[in-house]
């Protein structure tokens, strides 16, 4: 069973996080750490619990994972005086996340989860900070390709998109035979969001994957701008080598995935995924000396085949 | 203090507002405790192993844990919605309060089910899954309901619990829902004084159903903690 504890870290230790650790004799030496946080204004559980599940299977097979809170969400604080965009804050509480690990638990290595709007700091950190050695985009960037508005009119033949408009239009307009109630849901508020343009994902896709860095991406189909399998693929461009990244494609999942199932689904995708790209110890290891503050620092040179 | 939290199909969106009303308790100068019932939240357990009869476990456990860490010799609780029931069928047992807060409580769980399962249908329909065809289905908004849970909420019905030990509660909430004069009677049959506080917050306008309005409103957190200062007083 995973071994759980609070952890309190970050400037005054403002920052509340879960640190999930494997059962003794179980953790994959020099295996870097799995990083969650906050989706939308979820707090650390995320949506559905998943992260939870997420970060005991990934303890199970040998993983140290952190969920934690950013500042101002779930049980973090944030100081008054703190000016930064909430997407600045974010970028320097993961960071905060990655120095307690390294200091409390020797870890120098880091794979970052970004699920919808966490994907920003996610990205970005992976693009900019050399100890990330992976990134999890869960329902990343989606960007309208050719192909997606080709495709778009074989929404007319989804049986369930019918539905759905029948359920908002016959109460409206038959009131006394359908209830008075059309169907309406409260959208999901997007707040603001350092969301890049398709070259600059691109290209910092491109810099990522020259680095070496493990990328998964994991879109769902239902219902999002993602509509395709390949659709990341036509996004990146044909510079970005297909066999450098790793793509889950859920059709019939839904952004936050509300089935059990379809949840379940892309735990064990996740789970499986980090088996297979970071379940041996690293071969080599070298000290990099161009460390920020002058410490010494160790980065993997050859952590998956 | 005592928080309990909503069932989990309801946790996620109270987490914020219980954090909030704990600091604002906090600065009234009481000791608080908001905790995950077992399979919810940060605790152990997985989501098919919730139970009512345990988490009700739970909240007596949390009131001794309470006492214990902080010294405290009354108590109070505030329970919101399914977490309101669980707090009653609590003190109908082994825990004793001064001031039970019933926020928007749950009255029976059949009703609570069939509210859940309704919103259940709505958001598959929006979210284009097929219609599900089982019944009655396994999971509800997102989480399992085992067999098991799903007959103990069926059962629960909380007028008909045995008297709470409370010296008195109170019923808050934004409309005036019928089962809560049921619930008051059955209180008062008990001998337990109960009152009910309907609380409109007319700034409060977030485009949303009742209950979530209900989520953003600084006045009930406001006559909550009144209710509770009253308790004190």
């Amino acid at each position: 069973m995973a071994l759980e504890r609070v952890l309190g870290f970050g400037p005054g230790k403002s920052l509340t996080g879960i640190l999930c650790e494997p059962p003794s004799g179980k953790a994959i030496e020099g295996a870097p750490a799995v990083i969650t946080w906050n989706v939308g204004i979820n707090h650390r559980v995320g949506p559905y619990r998943i992260y939870v599940d997420l970060a005991r299977k990934l303890a199970a097979r040998g993983f140290t994972c952190l969920r934690f809170d950013v500042s101002g969400l779930g049980d973090s604080t944030v100081d008054g005086q703190d000016t930064r965009t909430d997407a600045r804050r974010a970028l320097g509480d993961v960071e905060s996340a990655m120095q307690a690990l390294r200091e409390q638990r020797g870890i120098q290595r880091f794979v970052l989860v970004g699920f919808c709007s966490s994907v920003d700091a996610a990205h970005s950190l992976g693009a900019a900070n050399q100890d990330v050695a992976g990134v999890i985009y869960l329902e990343g960037y989606g960007f309208r390709t050719r192909q997606y508005y080709v495709r778009y009119p074989l929404r007319l033949l989804d049986r369930n998109r019918w539905r759905r408009r029948l359920a908002i239009w016959l109460p409206t307009v038959l009131p006394g035979v359908f209830g008075s109630q059309p169907l309406s849901i409260e959208r999901e508020e997007v707040y603001v969001r350092d969301y890049p343009t398709p070259e600059r994902f691109a290209s910092e896709v491109k810099q990522m994957v020259r680095r070496g860095v493990r990328l998964l991406f994991l879109y769902a189909g239902g219902d999002t701008t993602y509509t395709y399998r390949d659709q990341l693929f036509d996004m990146l461009g044909p510079d970005v080598p297909k066999s450098a990244i790793d793509l889950e494609f859920q059709k019939d999942a839904d952004h936050t995935f509300f089935v059990t199932a379809h949840r379940e689904h892309a735990i064990n995708a996740v789970v499986t995924w980090m088996v297979k790209r970071f379940g041996e110890a690293p071969r080599t290891e070298r000290r990099d000396p161009s460390t920020e503050n002058g410490a010494a620092r160790t980065t993997s040179v050859s952590a998956a085949p | 203090m005592l928080l309990c939290y909503p069932g989990v199909q309801e946790y996620n969106g109270a987490h914020w507002l219980f954090r909030r009303l704990a600091g604002m308790l906090e600065r009234a100068g009481y000791d608080v405790l908001r905790f995950d019932y077992f399979a919810t939240g940060d605790s152990a357990g997985e989501g098919t192993e919730g139970r009512l009869r345990v988490w009700a476990e739970n909240v007596a456990e949390a009131a001794a844990e309470l006492r214990e860490i902080s010294g405290v010799r009354t108590l109070s609780i505030v329970g919101m919605r399914l977490g309101a029931a669980l707090a009653l069928r609590a003190c109908a047992s082994d825990v004793r309060v001064r001031t039970l807060v019933l926020w928007e409580p749950v009255v029976t769980g059949s009703e609570y089910l069939r509210e859940l399962e309704d919103l259940d249908r709505r958001r598959n329909l929006w979210l284009l899954h097929d219609e599900r065809r089982e019944e009655p289905p396994r999971e509800v908004m997102g989480y399992q309901v085992p067999a098991e849970l799903r007959q103990e909420l069926v059962a629960l019905d909380t007028p008909t619990l045995p008297a709470p030990q409370a010296e008195r509660v109170a019923i808050v909430a934004e409309s005036a829902h019928g089962s809560y004069a049921r619930l008051r009677d059955s209180l008062t049959a008990h001998n337990v004084p109960t009152s009910v506080h309907v609380v409109t917050d007319e700034g409060v306008n977030a485009g949303g159903g009742q209950r979530e309005r209900a989520k953003l409103s600084h006045a009930v957190l406001v006559e909550i903690v009144n209710q509770l200062g009253r308790g004190a007083s």
